[in-house]
């Protein structure tokens, strides 16, 4: 699931180690009617101050 | 656990009692997530949940807290203490628990701690009388320790790509 976008530690700037995806249902965000397939996302950790981030697989918005 | 955890050089551990956390129950999951136990879990390295058991499962509240996170928990390590008032110690909580502990990203330890006939166990202070068990804790958080050094690196030096 990897993408050429690095993740910048939002902490301390530093790229960030991607360890993790997972896929993931937000019922609460999907129209009616609309398949059911998820979305992956991706987990990080910073390997200079061990601050965790994640977003959506392809997003370049960081959720923290 | 927590004595014989602050007996271990370099270790910091921090004890929440689900009991004090206010969590709505007219919701669930990260919705309701609780600032200072999300703090708590992502700054962790490892948890060690000591699960009482009722009518042979863990309990409805230590569930709707740990549903109320996801990415603090992702590839750390996580060990189960079961207490039961029988002869099994919370063991068939803790294989229910299994479960959901991969469903949380959380990686189980393979060795658990059963306080069996927990009302005799302990004194009224909460002191332990069965020596023989300081063996088995030893051996459980140290394997804790390990996994939990081990997976901090892999979170933060070891890419998926």
């Amino acid at each position: 699931m990897g993408h050429v976008n690095k993740m910048q530690c939002p902490e301390c700037g530093a790229i960030m180690n991607h360890h993790a995806d997972k896929l993931m249902y937000e019922s609460a965000a999907e129209p009616d009617g609309a398949s059911s397939s998820g979305v992956i996302a991706e987990f990080y950790r910073c390997p200079a101050c061990g601050a965790g981030a994640s977003r959506l697989e392809g997003s370049l918005t960081t959720e923290v | 656990m927590l004595d014989e955890l602050s007996k271990k050089p370099g270790i910091e551990t921090k004890l929440i009692d689900i009991a004090t956390l206010s969590l709505p129950t007219g919701d669930a999951g990260e919705a309701i997530k609780d600032p200072a136990y999300a703090a708590s879990m992502d700054r962790a390295d490892g948890l060690l949940i000591v699960s009482p058991e009722y009518n042979h499962g863990y309990s409805g509240l230590l569930k709707h807290v740990l549903d109320s996170c996801l990415k603090e928990y992702i590839h750390k390590a996580v060990a189960i203490a079961g207490v039961s008032a029988g002869p099994f110690g919370g063991a068939r909580g803790i294989q229910d628990l299994l479960p959901v502990m991969r469903e949380l990203g959380l990686v189980t330890i393979f060795w658990d701690v059963n306080f069996t006939n927990a009302h005799r166990l302990f004194d009224a202070e909460g002191n332990l009388l069965d020596k023989a068990f300081y063996g088995r804790i030893d051996t459980f958080l140290n394997e804790l320790i390990w996994m939990s050094k081990t997976l901090r690196h892999g979170r933060e030096h070891i890419s998926l790509n």
